[in-house]
């Protein structure tokens, strides 16, 4: 990002604004879709996080990539959603314990540019069966390059606790692509969409 | 495809086009900004909140008085003579029973309820339970404790293989 893209923003320019907003967004919102699976909340959240990006922006001392600090913003917000006792209640009266169904698109859905889109689907769906925590925890470990402890802190909780969700989630990723044999390969989709 | 699936993950494109473009996140940001900035609507929504709680204590209430009323058999029942099962029956009031009856529910309502999000609070839980007896080891403090924190999981450990039973003969239903 160019200093003095960042500093005409700081000065209110809406142009710079906007062009930060063209350069980042994307990246913040598709971080906040693996964090939280509904696309409802998830839009919230990237409203949230953008405000509160532009409004802490003199704030930014420029120690780390704009994005990065925008990324902290965001995994904070998404956190903090996640441990707020409205979002438990939400997923009790769910009954869904915070699963897409299968009827609601996930983000490879809306439009995932490039890659694969079959597969990325799949994998989609795999993360979506994760517990909201264990998903949080599993892209915060292997894609956001968090540490057990600051993932620890970060919940308020334990490092054991991290490293037990996290491999809670990976036994059940692999399950989920284990070769399927008749017998077998029902067991983690029909688990995931049943509860 | 890789088989690990912590390399899948790094795989998945890290960006989603967001779902609406600068000017409607100006939109939406200055509508956030005027719902703050405006405490009359608060105090119209607190209002609104007293007058519906209001609204369903009294419902609730007057349902519980109704409920309370019916019983026309036992009201009647006594008065006539020493309470013998003949007398009673003598003295039931057939058509205000019947009123009663017809005002009760037809029927209970079944809700099915999933239980991933028992499991998964089961299993935290075990999490939970795992660390402290981690770290009560590690700081070698008393065997009271530890075998307190062993009895508690060992419950844990008995209510999900309760729950994962139940889940297995559940499925097993047609």
């Amino acid at each position: 990002m160019a200093p003095d893209l960042l500093d005409q923003a700081r000065r209110g320019d809406e142009g710079a604004r906007a062009r930060i907003y063209a350069a980042l967004a994307p990246a913040t919102y598709g971080l906040i879709r693996r964090l939280i699976g509904r696309r409802d909340v998830a839009e919230d959240l990237f409203q949230d996080t953008m405000m509160i990006f532009y409004e802490r922006l003199d704030a930014f001392r420029g120690e780390a990539p704009l994005g990065a600090w925008l990324r902290r913003i965001a995994v904070s917000r998404c956190l903090m959603y996640l441990r707020s006792p409205w979002h438990r209640m939400r997923l009790g009266l769910d009954g869904t314990g915070g699963e897409n169904s299968p009827d609601e698109p996930g983000p490879a859905r809306s439009g995932v540019p490039g890659g694969c889109p079959g597969e990325h689907l799949d994998l989609e769906r795999a993360l979506a069966s994760l517990s909201p925590t264990a998903r949080a925890v599993v892209w915060l470990y292997e894609v956001e390059g968090y540490s057990h402890q600051e993932i620890a802190d970060a919940f308020g909780r334990t490092v054991s606790f991290s490293k037990s969700q996290l491999a809670r989630a990976h036994r059940r990723l692999r399950a989920w692509f284990e070769p399927r044999s008749e017998s077998v390969s029902h067991a983690p989709r029909s688990s995931a969409t049943s509860s | 495809m890789h088989p690990d699936p912590a390399r899948r993950l790094r795989e998945l494109p890290s960006e989603i086009p967001p779902p609406y473009d600068w000017e409607e996140f100006q939109r939406r940001a200055r509508l956030r900004a005027q719902r703050k900035k405006s405490p009359t609507l608060w105090r119209y929504a607190a209002a609104a909140c007293v007058a519906v709680l209001a609204l369903a204590i009294g419902a609730v209430w007057s349902r519980l008085s109704d409920r309370a009323d019916p019983p026309a058999v036992a009201v009647t029942a006594p008065v006539h003579s020493a309470s013998t099962p003949t007398t009673v029956v003598a003295g039931f009031d057939q058509s205000a029973a019947q009123q009663w009856l017809a005002r009760l529910p037809p029927e209970p309502t079944v809700v099915r309820f999933g239980t991933h999000l028992v499991v998964t609070d089961l299993e935290d839980r075990i999490a939970w339970v795992d660390d402290l007896l981690t770290r009560e080891r590690l700081e070698g403090t008393t065997g009271t404790q530890v075998a307190l924190l062993q009895r508690e999981r060992a419950r844990l450990i008995d209510s999900l293989a309760r729950l994962r039973y139940v889940e297995t003969v559940s499925n097993q239903l047609p």
